[in-house]
């Protein structure tokens, strides 16, 4: 993970408080973690439901971060931050 | 299928056989039915089996989404049934699969915002007007934040009715674990529409399920336990509706019963279509009658089902050869199908359904049971209701149906089953053995013929190598003689009358001879009569003359005596 270009693809249901939160909990990690080297698709499931049906989208907001040839998934609206490092394998920086 | 008539509220039909009598015309449609019950129950066939029907026969496609078991399964499952799934992929039947994904990690709160956009693309691309969420219990199992779980369920209920789908929600309760899900539900039930509960259990070893509509808002609805079974083609609930009015008008035709005394103090025979109860202890010659019945029938050239549970079917038709009941041929042309149901074990109402369909396809318009008790035999409680449905079934197919009966006692009205089922038939025939003067004779009772006024009349049963015949009894102080004391009481009769016709000949004779001799006696007396008469005649005659001549003399005597005086009277000669 450490280097690559990462790629984030956020599902979001709508405007809600669910969404903005999601929305704001991941550029926060881009910012932190992954300065300058991600890239992030925000997909509205409202908007674009076919997309939804054909990736598969059951729950939201529903986080895929794509680095290389992994995808990760995360489910939720971002906040539980450690658990998503965690998984990324990435060190959490005390701020 | 016969049209139900919806009552109440808009129904969409599910074609699961019985299910849409139970609820007057099916699920409510546009609204939503919670679907409850214990793993293995039937809920998934259920849905299925209802969101097929929907897309096959009432243009309603539908979509089917599924918590807990991959689709493929699913499919694969059902295949026994020989459902035509072809429908399925898009055309009128989509599946969804919404398996939880448990690899993925839940970091913070989420909703089914994604499952509701992507179903909304599938029904508008599909036009779907049906859906099933399979286990919902599964769903929002991992989420222990019971606001959430509150709160998705109350937005899926929403999404459901905002676009009016007919939905299922399938719900695994009683479960082993108890889920978020289960305390929401019971939230829920208030505003879902309909419920409703299928059970599985076993009674002696044997498996039952029952299924019960529990709610169902704005519509009228079967409220007791009705039983189902999961058969060959699906779900089939055991329920019809009784008749509210049977149709009385088609049935003056008279069949047979193979006894021509019995149909004529039947007025005729049997009525077509009626159900027909035979009672009596073993040995007292039902199938028998049953057998006279069928006879008659195949010689009319009706197809006839013969159900027998007590006797292999070669057995019995020899036992009925040898009183002149020839059932072999019949069953040679076809006419008569004998269908031996004594090594079933198991579940009466698949037995019922089993009977049901083979006399549909026999095409049978007369149906014997014998005996209608060994159906019944391990259920107590719900074996009044079998012989209700059947008796319904047989009414709405114009079958005219024959059970025999057991009963333990020799009394038809002791039998409290028996007195459920009586009330149903519309003949009830009662066979018993009187015991007198040594021997033991059958007797026939008819104790009730609706449209006949020959009610609790008893008449000898006799059985020959010639056939069936009835006789008539006689009472003697009391008592009913039977048999040989019959016999010998008609040949005293018969003695008597004898007796008493030589006697009056004779007596006659008698008075004749007594008249011959009277008139006679009443000839010679007159004779004599006459002769006094006239000897009296003479006798004044000749006394006449004297007197006359005793006069004449005296005045000549005088006369010549110069006596100047008439005669002196006193003057003795």
């Amino acid at each position: 993970m450490s280097g690559d270009r990462v790629r984030f693809r956020l599902y979001i249901a709508g405007e809600g408080p669910s969404s903005k939160v999601a929305i704001a909990n991941l550029k926060a990690l881009c910012d932190t973690y992954f300065p300058n080297r991600s890239a992030t698709e925000i997909i509205d499931v409202f908007e674009e439901p076919a997309t939804a049906l054909r990736d598969g989208v059951m729950l939201t907001p529903l986080l895929c971060v794509i680095g290389g040839d992994t995808v990760q998934k995360f489910v939720g609206d971002l906040s539980k931050t450690a658990a998503i490092l965690g998984a990324l394998g990435i060190k959490a920086e005390s701020s | 299928m016969a049209d139900i008539a919806p009552i109440g509220v808009r129904k969409a039909a599910t074609g699961v056989e019985g299910f849409d009598e139970v609820t007057h015309g099916g699920l409510p449609f546009g609204r939503t039915t919670l679907l409850e019950g214990g793993p293995g129950t039937g809920k998934t066939v259920f849905a299925l089996q209802s969101l097929l029907h929907g897309a096959q026969h009432c243009k309603e496609p539908g979509i089917f989404v599924a918590f807990e078991e991959v689709s493929t399964h699913i499919l694969k499952n059902m295949e026994s049934f020989g459902w035509n799934l072809s429908l399925a992929n898009g055309q009128g039947l989509y599946f969804l699969d919404a398996q939880p994904d448990y690899t993925i990690p839940h970091v913070g709160d989420f909703n089914l915002c994604g499952m509701l956009a992507a179903l909304d693309a599938q029904v508008a691309l599909m036009g779907a007007k049906r859906i099933v969420f399979d286990a919902i219990d599964v769903v929002l199992v991992r989420t222990e934040n019971s606001v959430t779980v509150r709160r998705e369920i109350d937005r899926l209920h929403n999404w459901l009715l905002t676009r009016e789908l007919t939905a299922i929600i399938t719900h695994k309760y009683p479960s082993a674990e108890p889920s978020a899900i289960s305390g929401v539900l019971d939230f829920m039930r208030f505003a879902i529409d309909c419920t409703i509960v299928l059970e599985q259990t076993q009674q002696n070893g044997i498996s039952r399920r029952k299924m019960r509509v529990v709610k169902y808002r704005g519509s009228g609805f079967e409220e007791d336990k009705v039983p189902f079974v999961i058969g060959d083609s699906g779900i089939e609930v055991g329920y019809t509706r009784a008749k509210a009015s049977v149709e009385e008008s088609d049935t003056n035709e008279r069949l047979s019963s193979g006894i021509e005394r019995l149909d004529a103090m039947l007025g005729g025979g049997y009525r077509r279509g009626a159900n027909i109860l035979i009672t009596g202890v073993p040995g007292t010659a039902k199938t028998t009658l049953a057998g006279a019945f069928t006879q008659a029938a195949c010689r009319r050239g009706e197809r006839v089902l013969f159900v027998t549970f007590d006797s292999e079917g070669r057995e019995m038709i020899s036992n009925l050869d040898s009183v002149n009941i020839g059932l072999a041929q019949h069953e040679a042309d076809g006419l008569l199908r004998l269908y031996s149901a004594r090594t079933f074990r198991g579940n009466s109402e698949v037995h019922l359904m089993k009977i049901t369909k083979l006399a549909d396809t026999h095409g049978a318009r007369c149906m014997v049971l014998d005996p209608l008790s060994a159906l019944g035999k391990a259920e107590d409680d719900i074996s009044f209701s079998l012989a209700e449905r059947l008796a319904a079934w047989a009414k709405t197919h114009r079958i005219t149906i024959l059970c025999t009966s057991l009963v333990a006692g020799d009394t038809p009205l002791l039998e409290s089953t028996n007195i459920h089922v009586s009330s149903i038939a519309d003949t009830w025939l009662h066979l018993s053995y009187l015991i007198h003067g040594g021997e033991r004779n059958r007797c026939l009772t008819i104790v009730k013929s609706r449209g006949t006024s020959h009610s609790n009349q008893v008449r000898e049963l006799i059985l020959s190598d010639q056939g069936v015949a009835l006789a008539d009894v006689f009472v003697e102080g009391g008592e009913v003689l039977t048999g040989t004391l019959r016999y010998e009481k008609e040949r005293e009769e018969l003695r008597k009358r004898e007796a008493r016709t030589t006697e009056n000949h004779r007596i006659r004779k008698r008075q004749d001879i007594d008249i011959a001799r009277i008139q006679t006696q009443l000839d010679l007396l007159r004779s004599e009569l006459e002769w006094k008469i006239e000897e009296g005649t003479l006798l004044d005659n000749a006394a006449a003359m004297d007197l006359r001549e005793s006069t004449q003399t005296r005045s000549e005597i005088s006369r010549l005596r110069r006596g100047d005086n008439p005669a002196i009277p006193g003057e003795a000669e």
